[in-house]
Order: C-alpha cells, then sequence, then structure tokens
C-alpha cells in the first residue's frame, strides 16, 4: 500500500506556501521531512490529510491512497489510514492520560463509543510501548513535556493505522526522549507503517530515516537517502548552515557545525 | 502536584442523578397551597377525574414539574454541548445569543399585542426567534472557525439585548413594559398542559440532537484539526449543538421566560465527577440541571407563597456567588 502525492500546491491569495511537490510513502519506511521555519512542512501534511480549517486556502493536486484519491473516502475511512500527530501538545479539557490514548480509537468505535475489550487491549498495548502505563489515571495536564509527547504519541499509535504523519513528534524533548520517540517511530516502521515525520534534528534524521525529504520555500529540493540528500551543498541551500559530518562504527553522521557563508 | 481526583463510575452517576431527579419530582408535586395527595395524582392521571384537587394536579402541579425537569435538562444539556464545542467553560446558551434571540421575540408578541389576541403567540414568537437567530448565526460563522462562532454569537447576544430595550423604550404603555419585564425574569408559575405540549416536542428533537454529537466532542478536546483527523465531521457536529441548542434551549425561553446561569453552572460542577470528558457530560448535565431547576421552582414557592419570586431571578442570585467561589476555589487549588 502507498500514499502517493502529486502536484500539490496550497495558495493564499498573493502566496503559494506549496508549491508543486510530488512524493510517496511506502508501507514499512521511515521518511523525514526537513526544511527550516516556515518551508510548508506542516502546510503539506495537513494537506495530505485534507485539513483546512482556515478560509482563502486553495488546494490543488492529487492525494492517493493505493491509487484512490483520498477526498473520496469518508472522514472516518481516511481517519482509519492515515493517523496525524499535531505540532501542538494540546488536550482541552483535563481528561485523564487512559481517556486521551483511547481517542486515537475514535473511528474504530460506534457513535455510542462504547470500547470494545479488543480496543481496550491496544490501547493497554500502545501505552506499554510508549511507557506510559504508570500515567494511566493521571490528568494530561500536569504531565511533564516529554511525557505528553509520548501520550499524544501513543493516542496517534492506538488507531493502527497503515500511515502516520507526525508533525515535530521529538520538539522541546530532552536526548533521551528523543531517541525514545525515534526508536518507537522506527519500531512502528519495522511493523509495517509508513511513517512521515517532521524533524529539525538532523542528526537524528540522518542516524534514524530511511529517506528524508527536503523542503525549502513551498518546494521539495531533494529526496532520498539522509547521506544523498543532507549534503553541504543542499543544507547550504536549505538553511545557510555548514554540516560537520563522519563516520563512526560504519555509519554515517552529522551535526549542524556553523552558519554557511554567502 | 495534584492527585488524580475521585472519578464516580459513570453508570452510578447517572444512576443516583436520575433517582435524585425522581425525588425532587416528587417533591415537586407534593408543594403548593392546596393539600393534594398521591391518591388525587393517579385519580388525575389514570381515572380522568375532574373535581378539584385532581383538576390542580393535572392543570398545575404535573404541568409545572415536567416543565422544571425539561427547562433545567435543556439549559444544562445544551451548557455542557456548548462548553465542549466552543472548549469553553465559560460558554452556554446564552452567550451565542439564543436565550436573547428568544426573548426578543416573546418581547415582540407582547408588545404588539399578539399574545393577549392569541395565547401561543408569545411561546411560538419565541421560537421563532430562536430558531432565525440561530440559523443566521449558523449561516454567518459557517467558514468561520469555532472562535469566530462565539464572537457572531456574542454579537447577535448584543443585539438581541439592544432590540429588546428599543421595544421597551417604544413602548407607549407602561403596563406591557411591566408585563413584559416580569415575563424576562424567567418563571414557571400558571403554565398549563398546553405549554408542555407546546414546548416538550421541540426540548427532546434538541437533546436527541446534542446527545449525537456527545462523542464528536471528545475528540474535540484534542483541538480541530486532530479531530478532523480522527474522522469528526466538524460541520454536522457544529450544526447538531447550535440547532439542538436553538429547538431546546428556545423552546424552554418561550415557555418559561430567561432562567440564566444553569447551562453554565451544572457541567461545570459536574465536570470532575466525569473526568473532565465532554461526552459523558452531556447526559450527566441534562439530569444536574433537571435537578437544579426542580429544587429552585420548589425553593421559590416554600419561600414566598404569596407574591412568587421569579425563577430567573433566583436561580441569578444563588448561581452567581455560587460559581464565583467555585472558581475562586478552583484557582487556589492547582490547575482546574
Amino acid at each position: 500500500m502507498s500514499l502517493t502525492i502529486s502536484n500539490l500546491a496550497v495558495t493564499i491569495p498573493q502566496c503559494a506556501i506549496i508549491r508543486n511537490v510530488s512524493l510517496s510513502l511506502q508501507k514499512g519506511e521511515l521518511v523525514g521531512l526537513i526544511g527550516a521555519n516556515g518551508a510548508g512542512k506542516s502546510t503539506l501534511l495537513k494537506a495530505i490529510l485534507g485539513i483546512r480549517p482556515k478560509q482563502d486556502k486553495k488546494q490543488t493536486g492529487l492525494v492517493q491512497l493505493q491509487g484512490q484519491d483520498i477526498t473520496k473516502l469518508s472522514p472516518r475511512a481516511r481517519a482509519r489510514r492515515i493517523a496525524y500527530m499535531p505540532q501542538e501538545h494540546r488536550v482541552e479539557w483535563d481528561l485523564s492520560v487512559r481517556d486521551v490514548v483511547a481517542l486515537g480509537r475514535f473511528a474504530h468505535q460506534s457513535w455510542l463509543g462504547s470500547p470494545s475489550a479488543k480496543c481496550a487491549k491496544i490501547i493497554d498495548d500502545c501505552m506499554t510501548r510508549t511507557e506510559i502505563t504508570s500515567l494511566t489515571t493521571r490528568p494530561f495536564s500536569v504531565l511533564s513535556g516529554g511525557e505528553k509527547a509520548r501520550v499524544l504519541l501513543a493516542r496517534a499509535m492506538a488507531g493502527q493505522t497503515p500511515f502516520l504523519l507526525a508533525d515535530e513528534p521529538i520538539a522541546a524533548l530532552d536526548p533521551l526522549h528523543q531517541l525514545q520517540v525515534m526508536n518507537l517511530l522506527r519500531q512502528s516502521a519495522q511493523n509495517g507503517q509508513g511513517v512521515l515525520a517532521v524533524i529539525h534534528d538532523l542528526t537524528l534524521a540522518m542516524r534514524f530515516m530511511d529517506r528524508v525529504l527536503l523542503m525549502n520555500r513551498g518546494e521539495l529540493i531533494a529526496q532520498g537517502p539522509p547521506q544523498k540528500v543532507l549534503t553541504e551543498e543542499n543544507l547550504a541551500n536549505a538553511f545557510g548552515i555548514t554540516p560537520l559530518s563522519g563516520q563512526y562504527q560504519g555509519e554515517d553522521w552529522l551535526i549542524p557545525w556553523e552558519k554557511s557563508d554567502e | 502536584m495534584n492527585e488524580p481526583k475521585k472519578i464516580w463510575p459513570y453508570g452510578l452517576l447517572l444512576g443516583t442523578l436520575a433517582l435524585a431527579v425522581l425525588a425532587a419530582a416528587l417533591l415537586s408535586l407534593s408543594i403548593g397551597p392546596a393539600a393534594i395527595g398521591f391518591g388525587d395524582f393517579w385519580r388525575a392521571v389514570f381515572e380522568g377525574a375532574f373535581d378539584m384537587p385532581a383538576l390542580i394536579a393535572r392543570e398545575i402541579r404535573i404541568p409545572r414539574m415536567i416543565l422544571a425537569a425539561a427547562i433545567g435538562a435543556s439549559l444544562g444539556l445544551s451548557g455542557a454541548a456548548m462548553q465542549g464545542l466552543l472548549r469553553n467553560p465559560l460558554a452556554e446558551p446564552g452567550v451565542i445569543g439564543v436565550s436573547g434571540a428568544a426573548a426578543l421575540g416573546a418581547v415582540i408578541a407582547l408588545y404588539t399585542g399578539l399574545s393577549a389576541a392569541f395565547a401561543l403567540a408569545l411561546p411560538l414568537m419565541a421560537m421563532l426567534g430562536a430558531v432565525l437567530a440561530m440559523g443566521f448565526l449558523y449561516i454567518l460563522a459557517r467558514r468561520q472557525p469555532l472562535s469566530g462562532l462565539i464572537l457572531a454569537g456574542v454579537a447577535l447576544a448584543s443585539l438581541s439585548g439592544a432590540l429588546t430595550a428599543l421595544v421597551l423604550n417604544l413602548s407607549p404603555n407602561p403596563f406591557a413594559v411591566y408585563e413584559i419585564m416580569f415575563w424576562m425574569m424567567g418563571s414557571l408559575s400558571d403554565r398549563s398542559m398546553t405549554h408542555v405540549f407546546l414546548g416538550l416536542p421541540f426540548m427532546v428533537i434538541g437533546w436527541v440532537m446534542l446527545l449525537a454529537s456527545a462523542r464528536n466532542l471528545d475528540a474535540l478536546s484534542l483541538g480541530e484539526e486532530t479531530a478532523l483527523s480522527l474522522g469528526v465531521n466538524l460541520k454536522r457536529t457544529r450544526a447538531l449543538v447550535i440547532f439542538g441548542t436553538a429547538l431546546s434551549v428556545g423552546a424552554a425561553v418561550a415557555v418559561s421566560g430567561v432562567i440564566g446561569f444553569i447551562g453554565l453552572v451544572v457541567p461545570h460542577i459536574l465536570r470532575p465527577f466525569v473526568g473532565h470528558r465532554p461526552a459523558h457530560l452531556l447526559p450527566v448535565s441534562a439530569l444536574g440541571g433537571a435537578l437544579l431547576l426542580l429544587l429552585a421552582d420548589i425553593f421559590v414557592r416554600l419561600l414566598t407563597p404569596g407574591t412568587e419570586l421569579k425563577l430567573g431571578v433566583v436561580t441569578a442570585l444563588i448561581g452567581a456567588p455560587f460559581f464565583l467561589w467555585l472558581v475562586l476555589r478552583q484557582r487556589n487549588g492547582g490547575p482546574s
């Protein structure tokens, strides 16, 4: 199964946020979406989902799931295939951790919403994998940033969708939890999910991603394995930085080092 | 660090509230100047008796009890739904102008003398006011994010308030002004089964619409975008809440006048008991609203049997300080 985006463009009056983006995401791969702030990464994720809360945004192009136009799917059918993890870690009411994770099963439940034993098991399982079982009855609002991120990741995992779009899943996490979340995402991919994650950490992108997509000012300027995409030239173009890179035990590493010369 | 609050099992909470509503309903039936026994209610309802106690039971006590319960339920339920939709604990039906618009319709009926010519003109005009206003609001805010809905609603509420004041201002007859002012304070005295038959069907349709939105309100607590990604039909949810509120609260105001604070206070009190889940809060707030209005109506009749205090005055008098106390207590006790 694959998710294919062709010639996607999003414009607001007098400004193109995304220009002519084409890409595809396969099941079982972990793909990083990188680019400077304002490059259009979040907009791209929302466009793939068909979420356009603001007025005056025009979207053209085609998003296909296994050859089928995604706008032809019902919202519920689409929700069962693609999960979305937003950038903000916000829950409006003071729901308990388990209630938040349980919402991940939303599209799988009847409108009366009584959770089945199978759903309960999936929810427990996702909570175990993200190591939040000890927080079950805690109100979401009292959690630390790292705990919130894991709870929302568990929520996104609970849908058991073929595809997951995550908007900066490791932003604001400490190094240990960044590694933990990256490992979880890699695990999900190994279990057959297609994961597309916006990521700003080039070092982790180099280490963990099967493929990266590099965006600059609304355009996709490069895509492929991290070693091929995160080149000095591309990074100077997209971010204006020069990296430091090398090899450690046969693996490539890279860290952003300094502002590149004009 | 606050400890997780004690959350009641949902079924137990519903059952307890339902029992309390039943007890309050029975108490409500037993209160009044005439001594009416259980036998009189039996004869009035099941035997169709026409003696004085049976008539009082059938034409005064029973409609009053039903209306108090149904109006309270409408206010509590739509308050909870409105707070869930707008994700704002300060939202209530009045905020988006439904009560004000219904009151305006009623005031126009009183002012033009329509209500004097035809008794049902008042509730019908009030219903019309509520539904027209909500239709207008829906079209106005259709393409806006939900925050736009609040702003449009607030504007609509002030507009109906201003138009009501204008009608009072232009009224040549001081008695009409007096009558309008009194009606607006909200009351359940002198209502008959006709009012029940007129209001209840609309309220019930409204309840069904509001309850149908419940699960989507749960998903909305993760924000509009995530809710959309979870498969929520946001447009339909919004329409269900707006028109469900218009029908149930419109009918409530049409029958009783404006009764404030129940839609705000009841969901607020009950929210911690359902673990803050918007979907569970809806049925619980309906029962809580019914309970509170039944009790307030009993209180009004017991306190001043001669010249009755107006129900809307009492709910605001008790509700406002209580709400203030609740808010201050929560602010001192950590995150709410």
